[in-house]
């Protein structure tokens, strides 16, 4: 598939997506905190017809063979939604380790296990971008300090040469080529930062994306120019993903008296 | 001084507010400076202290210790020269068996695994287990020491600091209004009770429980619903 080279390919036309949803469009989210009573944070995150629950157990007291005297371990274990553990999702673990690991300011517990558990309950595309946003809630519910949030999405390019942001399996499986991103975001909540964007009423101003990269996950058959179109329509969907992940924490914390 | 969004919710990696020019700031729990700001580590609602200390109330069930907190531990293990206690951390900590008021070489505390201690965190390095004491600065027990008897409630760490707080928690005050009993809050989340009947002691315990996301005002009723029902 040959896309113009100068353009990229940019977001594919509306006709072909179920539900008449845009190229550039979102499945809703829901996210929900706490859910599970024994781990010490979690969430369930789901996009319509996909669905992970993360649990995240520590900083706990590290196995002897996997304990590292200079840093906390992140573990990340990632169960199918039925059947057993293959090598696919092996590599998917870790992906979603090395993510985790980039964001969690591991010195900071030595000799620790940080473990995420993630159960898949609903498998309908964009599921790594489910399994790392649930991981992100768990581990905000957990306390587990982090040196920045961060929001996935996953975009496929169509075999017709546009983009399609937070692709459903069908069009995942007819799909030329598959990319997800991670990127880090953050708010800034000083006065200075604030008035920049004080467009934004809610949530105490827009999410900063920011132009760094966590982790990307891209197969098939794709040109240079199309990776890049693909990151920039994803950074767009991460902002919208960051503004909604910022307005379920704040929803959590109202019984703290949080605005 | 006061830009800081305090009663704000907080993400991690956010920039709350950026370091003042002068004057001194002292941040807490959940907070650090990177690149001339102040930056959240985790999830919460920002506070502020009277002596003008920032820190994020979130609501995690996991400790982690940090020096002159107050603990509720159970001892586990024994050594000749100090307990191992479970105070709901990454590691167990070490108490001293020296620790104890009046305790010499000759007379040490009798406890045994299993047993419930009151003490305070001396030193929490990350890289070291955490310490602990059953003496104030001074030696004196000061309200620490082995908790005989009663029963052990888990609550949120943000409850724990609530119940320790001033003024009073509203339902601790409706609580000690009607009945007696006797407890020890432990900022790790547990909380140490014990009344004259196992009754009362549900009935506190219970109360405790139910007070973490209601109002002053439906503190203070169901307390009294309880409190009418036992008559």
């Amino acid at each position: 598939m040959e896309t113009d080279a100068k353009a990229g390919p940019g977001p594919g036309s509306a006709a072909a997506r179920a539900r008449g949803r845009l190229p550039t469009q979102l499945r809703t989210l829901v996210c929900e905190r706490a859910v599970l009573d024994r781990a010490d944070g979690s969430a369930k995150w789901s996009a319509e017809g996909s669905c992970v629950l993360a649990a995240v157990y520590g900083p706990r007291q590290a196995r002897i063979q996997r304990e590292d005297a200079e840093r906390a371990v992140v573990e990340v274990v990632y169960k199918p939604r039925a059947g057993l553990q293959g090598p696919e999702h092996k590599a998917l673990e870790a992906e979603i380790r090395g993510v985790l690991e980039g964001v969690i300011p591991l010195g900071l517990h030595p000799r620790t296990s940080i473990m995420v558990v993630l159960q898949v309950i609903q498998e309908d595309g964009s599921v790594l971008a489910c399994a790392l946003n649930a991981a992100a809630a768990a581990l905000v519910d957990a306390g587990v300090p982090l040196s920045s949030m961060f929001a996935s999405v996953s975009c496929a390019l169509a075999s017709e040469g546009g983009l399609l942001l937070d692709p459903d399996a069908a069009e995942e499986q007819a799909a030329l080529a598959r990319f997800t991103f991670a990127l880090p975001y953050h708010f800034d909540l000083t006065t200075k930062g604030a008035a920049a964007k004080a467009e934004a009423a809610e949530g105490g101003g827009e999410a900063v994306v920011s132009s760094a990269v966590l982790g990307a996950r891209c197969g098939g058959d794709f040109s240079p120019e199309a990776l890049l179109e693909a990151l920039a329509l994803c950074r767009a969907g991460c902002g919208r993903v960051a503004a909604f992940g910022r307005l379920s924490l704040a929803k959590s914390l109202q019984a703290l008296g949080g605005q | 001084m006061s830009a800081a969004p305090v009663g704000k919710v907080v993400g991690p990696g956010d920039k709350v507010l950026d370091i003042p020019a002068q004057g001194t700031l002292r941040l807490s729990a959940g907070l650090t400076t990177h690149e001339g700001g102040v930056v959240s580590t985790k999830g919460g609602v920002l506070r502020s202290t009277r002596n003008g200390q920032y820190f994020l109330e979130g609501r995690q069930k996991r400790y982690i210790p940090a020096e002159a907190d107050v603990v509720v531990g159970t001892v586990v293990d024994k050594h000749s020269e100090n307990f191992m206690v479970d105070i709901g951390g990454p590691f167990n900590a070490v108490l001293p068996q020296l620790s104890f008021e009046g305790a010499t070489r000759r007379n040490r505390p009798n406890i045994s695994s299993g047993d419930l201690v009151y003490g305070r965190v001396v030193s929490a390095h990350r890289d070291t287990d955490p310490v602990l004491s059953c003496t104030d600065s001074a030696g004196r027990a000061a309200g620490f020491g082995h908790l005989k008897g009663g029963m052990v409630l888990q609550v949120s760490t943000s409850l724990a600091r609530q119940l320790l707080g001033s003024p009073t928690a509203p339902v601790l005050e409706a609580l000690g209004g009607g009945l007696q009993f006797e407890m020890a809050v432990g900022l790790n989340g547990r909380v140490w009770l014990s009344a004259p009947t196992a009754a009362t002691a549900v009935l506190v315990a219970n109360a405790i429980a139910e007070s973490e996301f209601k109002t002053p005002t439906q503190v203070r009723t169901m307390v009294a619903r309880y409190l009418s029902a036992v008559g």
